[in-house]
């Protein structure tokens, strides 16, 4: 479940510095965006995987619940919600090199991930309490 | 427990290949190039392309850029023929080419750019159910001019390169046709944004044709 949950917060903080990479003119008209999340999102993942390698803890349930709160406001005040829709799923489609995927199909798995992924980390969490307690 | 990590790879890898899969039927369509229409009677050649909805929000320098280039997603349209294909195309008609700038002139700070030389083209833009209008009404400036498209030439450049690039919202070394209007150093100075006019473009993913018309011999 620990590499779930990193998996999990590494894709969440990808996602936001691949937007801000997204949202610098010059960078944006020279790199694919959509690697710089991709690549990210491994890195980070290693990474983190390595440093909690040998320690129960590695981003909890509540960790992951407010980070995603505190990057959603981040990436609200500095987008606003009309880029929003279409900016995250733009770079995600450039990087798989699938430009006719409509932004609604990309915001649907994303929401899919982000959503889902941590519904699944909130109620491992709630198992693991319980299976302590009792 | 390493199988059960090994499932969790195999869980992010399996998102990412989805939605690959998810654009793969469609994308055999999209990547196949389309035939340039040239007259040379009437001094035109035009050019299939398609909108991409990420400029109706973000800015960019690019106006129309090959599918298969470098910067094939960096533009308000996806151009579905290779830029060089498209240069010979112009030469076919009889356009002559700038060709008067070089990688040093897009370092320019704001006030000292140079603009692009070469024919005159007057480009228009079409789709199912709209008639041909000027291609600047798709553009969406933070300032008001008229647009002045060049054929800047730049084969060398292109064929170094491989950004793709057909045209250029401003003065350009490597884009085929760029607008003369706006001197190097434009946007990267931030003098004028340019968008994708979204009141006027149809949706993300639609089929538009580009006719370039050499503007000299009318």
């Amino acid at each position: 479940m620990k590499a779930i949950r990193i998996i999990y917060n590494s894709f969440i903080w990808s996602l936001l510095i691949a937007l801000f990479c997204f949202d610098n003119l010059w960078l944006q008209m020279r790199v694919n965006t959509g690697y710089i999340f991709m690549a990210l999102w491994v890195v980070l993942s290693l990474l983190f995987n390595l440093i909690f390698r040998k320690q129960s803890f590695g981003f909890g349930g509540w960790f992951s619940l407010v980070n995603l709160v505190i990057c959603v406001i981040i990436t609200l005040v500095s987008f606003g919600w009309t880029r929003l829709q279409t900016v995250p799923a733009a770079l995600i489609r450039e990087g798989l090199h699938q430009n006719t995927l409509s932004f609604t199909t990309v915001n649907i798995v994303l929401l899919f991930i982000i959503i889902g992924g941590l519904l699944w980390i909130m109620m491992a969490h709630r198992h693991g309490k319980s299976y302590k307690q009792a | 427990m390493k199988f059960k990590k090994l499932g969790l790879w195999v869980i992010a890898a399996a998102t990412v290949l989805s939605l690959n899969a998810l654009g793969s039927g469609h994308a055999q369509a999209a990547t196949k190039d389309q035939p340039l229409k040239i007259s040379k009677k009437n001094k035109t050649v035009t050019m299939q392309a398609e909108v991409n909805g990420t400029y109706f929000t973000e800015p960019t320098r690019h106006g129309i850029v090959y599918q298969g280039g470098t910067n094939g997603e960096k533009a308000i349209l996806r151009g579905l023929t290779s830029e060089k294909t498209f240069y010979k195309a112009l030469k076919k008609i009889g356009a002559k080419a700038g060709n008067n700038l070089t990688a040093k002139d897009m370092t320019a700070g704001a006030k000292n750019g140079k603009s692009v030389k070469g024919d005159k083209l007057k480009v228009t833009i079409q789709w199912k159910g709209q008639k041909a209008m000027n291609f600047q009404k798709i553009i969406k400036s933070t300032k008001k001019y008229k647009t002045d498209f060049r054929f800047g030439g730049n084969l060398a450049s292109a064929k170094k390169n491989n950004t793709g690039c057909v045209l250029c919202l401003d003065s350009c070394a490597t884009g085929i046709v760029s607008d003369a209007a706006w001197p190097t150093g434009t946007t990267q100075n931030k003098v004028a944004e340019f968008r994708g006019n979204k009141k006027v473009l149809p949706k993300d993913g639609t089929r538009v044709q580009v006719t370039f018309k050499l503007a000299h011999k009318d």
